[in-house]
């Protein structure tokens, strides 16, 4: 019984996890002239605390891809071309994700 | 009669120690204080395995319980995570008596919890977090209390649930850094009557330090970690009262060490540990837990 159960969680976790490369694999791809913003946020320290934070901030309108570099505390949002993101949206969403947001640095218009 | 004696003592021992956990990356053993997301889910499941089979009578006592808890966390504001546990439990005890070999046991749903936490205090730096997190909660009696064998009414510890409702309170503390990983908390059980039997309250201690083994260098992006654990729960169960009377052979105090491995990536944690008992200082003609073994999953949705 103890064996099964085992098997189980393996399967489950193996196709879960799989979804979830598939899923950011076409996000990354949709991207057409990117903008990028730079998000600095404290708090984040190990990488499953960091999924709800880049989940958080990807489902902001108009933000087409995520990436966080833990070690620097620093997130680069890739807006759509055209979309607008506010500095409010970006630390909201930082915020409901748990942790401290910082600077925020916007691309230069034009 | 001894035999009830010493089974309430060592299941309530069990319950405490494979007990369903939170679902946050960190300790495997207790509750962190780490965030859960607004509006996120996080899906934890875990099989444990507890062996009971040190019996100094004649009755060579083996008592074996399979806990499979289901844990849904949800993160209804930045501060405030609420929880579902649900397990399913499967217990077995073989013991001779007058008439051989004798097996009792049952499976099925046990007893649910429901946890609310609050994030008092968080101080977030870059690569570390500090935060404080008090939780209260309630074990509700979802699972069956009056089961019977051939042999009659099943002993209480051998019932898939106590029948009562019993409220929860308790703190968590959570030091990370990008290297390493201190939690602490405290939690106290107030048990209450049901089926004119009450099981003592219960208070645990707990501490847990993960170190991370690999990457030794941390890379770019959201590497995936693996940490080395060592955990320690200090564990004090009160007496127990029957009809209204304290059985004097109920209750003590276990302090388990528990080394364990995890491998942590943003969207799935792997996990496992066995919890060894360092000191049993339990009261009565208890039998005593050999060891506990713990493996599951935890899943960002």
């Amino acid at each position: 019984m103890v064996r099964q159960v085992v098997f189980t969680l393996i399967f489950m976790v193996t196709i879960i996890d799989g979804q979830g490369l598939s899923l950011r694999a076409q996000s990354a791809t949709s991207s057409d002239s990117p903008r990028q913003i730079i998000v600095r946020v404290d708090g984040a320290s190990c990488p499953f605390c960091a999924f709800g934070l880049e989940k958080r901030l990807r489902q902001i309108k108009g933000v087409n891809d995520v990436k966080l570099e833990m070690k620097e505390g620093k997130v680069t949002v890739t807006i759509e071309k055209g979309a607008t993101v506010s500095e409010q949206a970006l630390r909201k969403a930082v915020d409901e994700a748990g942790f401290t947001p910082r600077e925020i640095i916007f691309p230069p218009s034009g | 009669m001894w035999i009830k004696i010493s089974l309430v003592a060592l299941a309530w021992t069990m319950a405490l120690v494979a007990g369903p956990r939170k679902s946050e990356a960190g300790p495997i053993t207790f509750n962190s204080a780490l965030p859960v997301a607004k509006g996120e889910f996080i899906l934890r499941g875990q099989a444990v395995l507890n062996r009971s089979t040190d019996d100094s009578s004649s009755m060579n006592r083996d008592l074996r319980v399979l806990t499979v808890p289901t844990v849904v966390a949800y993160g209804a504001t930045r501060n405030l995570a609420l929880l579902g546990i649900v397990p399913y439990l499967d217990k077995t005890l073989d013991s001779t008596t007058s008439s051989g070999r004798v097996r009792r046991g049952d499976s099925g749903l046990g007893d649910s919890s429901f946890l609310a936490r609050y994030t008092l205090l968080s101080i977030d730096r870059l690569g570390d977090t500090r935060r404080f997190a008090p939780f209260v909660g309630l074990k509700v009696p979802t699972g069956d209390d009056n089961e019977r064998d051939n042999l009659g009414s099943l002993p209480q510890p051998l019932q898939l649930g106590s029948g009562s409702w019993d409220p929860i309170v308790g703190t968590s503390f959570t030091w990370q850094t990008f290297d390493w990983e201190f939690d602490s908390a405290v939690q106290y059980r107030f048990n209450t009557r049901a089926n004119n039997f009450e099981f003592g309250d219960q208070a645990r201690f707990d501490m847990s330090f993960q170190y991370r083994i690999w990457p030794r260098t941390l890379g770019s992006g959201v590497p995936a970690f693996f940490y080395g654990v060592l955990e320690s729960n200090l564990i004090y169960a009160g007496k127990n009262e029957v009809g209204g009377i304290t059985n004097q052979n109920t209750g003590g105090t276990t302090w388990f060490l528990a080394p364990g491995i995890q491998y942590v990536t943003r969207r799935i944690v792997l996990e496992a540990i066995v919890q060894l008992p360092v000191v049993q200082d339990l009261n009565g003609t208890a039998l005593e837990n050999d060891y506990s073994v713990r493996g599951g999953f935890r899943v960002n949705f």
